[in-house]
């Protein structure tokens, strides 16, 4: 398990998928989620490790770049899970 | 931007991808490879960062007298055993009896995807491709002085064999983009759960490579064969996690002995599992062998012959219905049993539907349509 002040952000445009994606990787026994919008993922960081993340499928490129830029700057080792929308549903 | 497009403006990135909406199995998955891969080297079923190995069997006892042995040196070490049997435990025992100052380092090579193992194990320049926009060492530079520990060695991508062979072989690293031999004082030690030898017959591992890493090789063998260290394993786990978490529990001598006598296919790993769920269940509890969950109640060698067969696919043991490991289809199964139920029915009947319906309780309409659904004769009884 990851340490307790590691955490795990979600980035997604719609607060509510974000809060839905939150609460199921809560359910799969991880440390601290936190959803946060594309420009403030930093913030809401705070001085939290960060542990992954989780970038929504809604993300217009340019968010998803500034996101990438950010988190090379900030981290390049922390591991990325796009989410790609899935016509199969 | 599709993953191919992220992947190539990223190299750096350690990218996964995930469907939406999301499947909580595939959720699951990549939580599980990310902490395989990423997450700080877990000190083993909650034994700590100690790396004490813990059990007084002869296999365990043969084990540490191995691992003290080989410490002081620098030879490369190849950890063999199964999944959960504690590979991780005996590098860093090797490595806290090396007297070696620099980090324990590990890495799971096998869940590192192939085109980031490179700038993950050497590191890489500022520049060596677009994003990477600093330099950064590589697990082996982070090693330095102390101890490299790369588990599942036999699932390395053969090109990355390549480059581990040239390390192990000149003790120097060349970071991605860089034109530098640096040296590396690094011990290292590999693990794996595969044959190795069968995996150099299928042309998966390289031959050369495997004498490289086993020069000194340490096999930890499986917990049902070490039945000793279960009692001692089950204590260590109960100690420490009651003392995190504030609770007592008991474990009783007849669960003890039905822990002995299970097989364990998830090793110290699944033990520790279960430690963990009895603690959260039964906080300030006693366990007995009542407690205990149903495989293991179950896997008594002395039981009487069962199972009986049910259909064609599921058995029983005891009251416990045992699912077949390739998959079940339920609807089929209940659709088995039922067609069984009326062809019994309409031949104690005498082939009389209405007689039959009653003997079940159901209507006879909704029997008619069975027969029909079923391409059920009505047989009278005795004939067949």
């Amino acid at each position: 398990m990851a340490d307790q002040s590691s955490v795990i952000l979600v980035i997604n445009g719609r607060k509510r998928a974000a809060s839905n994606l939150k609460e199921l990787i809560e359910f799969m026994d991880t440390p601290l989620v936190c959803t946060a919008a594309p420009d403030e993922w930093r913030q809401r960081l705070g001085d939290h490790r960060l542990e992954a993340l989780f970038v929504g499928p809604d993300l217009s490129d340019a968010d998803v770049n500034a996101i990438m830029s950010g988190v090379a700057q900030f981290d390049p080792n922390v591991p990325i899970i796009m989410m790609h929308a899935s016509s199969g549903g | 931007m599709n993953d191919a497009e992220l992947h190539k403006r990223y190299p750096w990135a350690r990218l996964h991808a995930l469907d939406y909406p999301v499947r909580l199995d595939a959720l699951g998955a990549v939580l599980e490879e990310i902490r395989a891969a990423h997450g700080p080297a877990r000190g083993a079923y909650g034994l700590g960062q100690s790396g004490r190995l813990i059990g007084d069997s002869a296999d365990t006892r043969r084990v540490r007298r191995l691992a003290k042995q080989v410490a002081p040196s620098l030879a490369t070490v190849l950890i063999l055993g199964e999944s959960g049997t504690g590979k991780e435990v005996v590098a860093r025992q090797i490595h806290d009896q090396s007297g070696r100052e620099g980090p324990f380092v590990a890495i799971n090579s096998g869940a590192i995807p192939e085109q980031l193992l490179e700038s993950e194990l050497f590191g890489h320049e500022r520049g060596a491709f677009t994003g990477a926009v600093s330099t950064r060492a590589g697990r082996f530079e982070q090693a330095r002085g102390g101890t490299f520990f790369l588990d599942e060695i036999g699932d390395m991508p053969a090109v990355m064999q390549v480059k581990l062979l040239r390390v192990l072989e000149e003790r120097v690293i060349e970071r991605v983009g860089g034109t530098t031999s640096i040296p590396v004082d690094v011990r290292v030690i590999a693990a794996t759960h595969r044959d190795l030898p069968a995996r150099i017959e299928a042309g998966k591992f390289r031959e050369d490579l495997f004498y490289r890493l086993s020069v000194f090789p340490i096999e930890i063998a499986p917990l049902r064969d070490r039945t000793d260290d279960i009692e001692p394993l089950v204590f260590e786990f109960v100690d420490r996690l009651c003392r995190d978490r504030s609770v007592s529990l008991d474990i009783g001598a007849d669960a003890i002995e039905r822990l002995r006598r299970y097989a364990w296919p998830g090793n110290v790993r699944e033990l520790a599992n279960l430690i963990e769920r009895l603690v959260v269940t039964r906080p300030n509890g006693i366990v007995t062998a009542r407690d205990l969950p149903w495989p293991i109640v179950d896997d008594r060698t002395d039981d009487p012959p069962f199972p009986e067969v049910i259909g064609a696919a599921l058995t029983t043991t005891g009251d416990r219905v045992r699912l077949p490991a390739d998959g079940f289809d339920l609807r089929e199964h209940l659709a088995h049993i039922e067609q069984g139920i009326i062809q019994n029915a309409l031949a104690e009947a005498d082939g009389v539907v209405q007689r039959a319906a009653e003997r079940l309780g159901i209507g006879r309409t909704t029997l008619v349509e069975k027969i029909r659904r079923y391409g059920l004769k009505r047989e009278s009884k005795g004939h067949k």
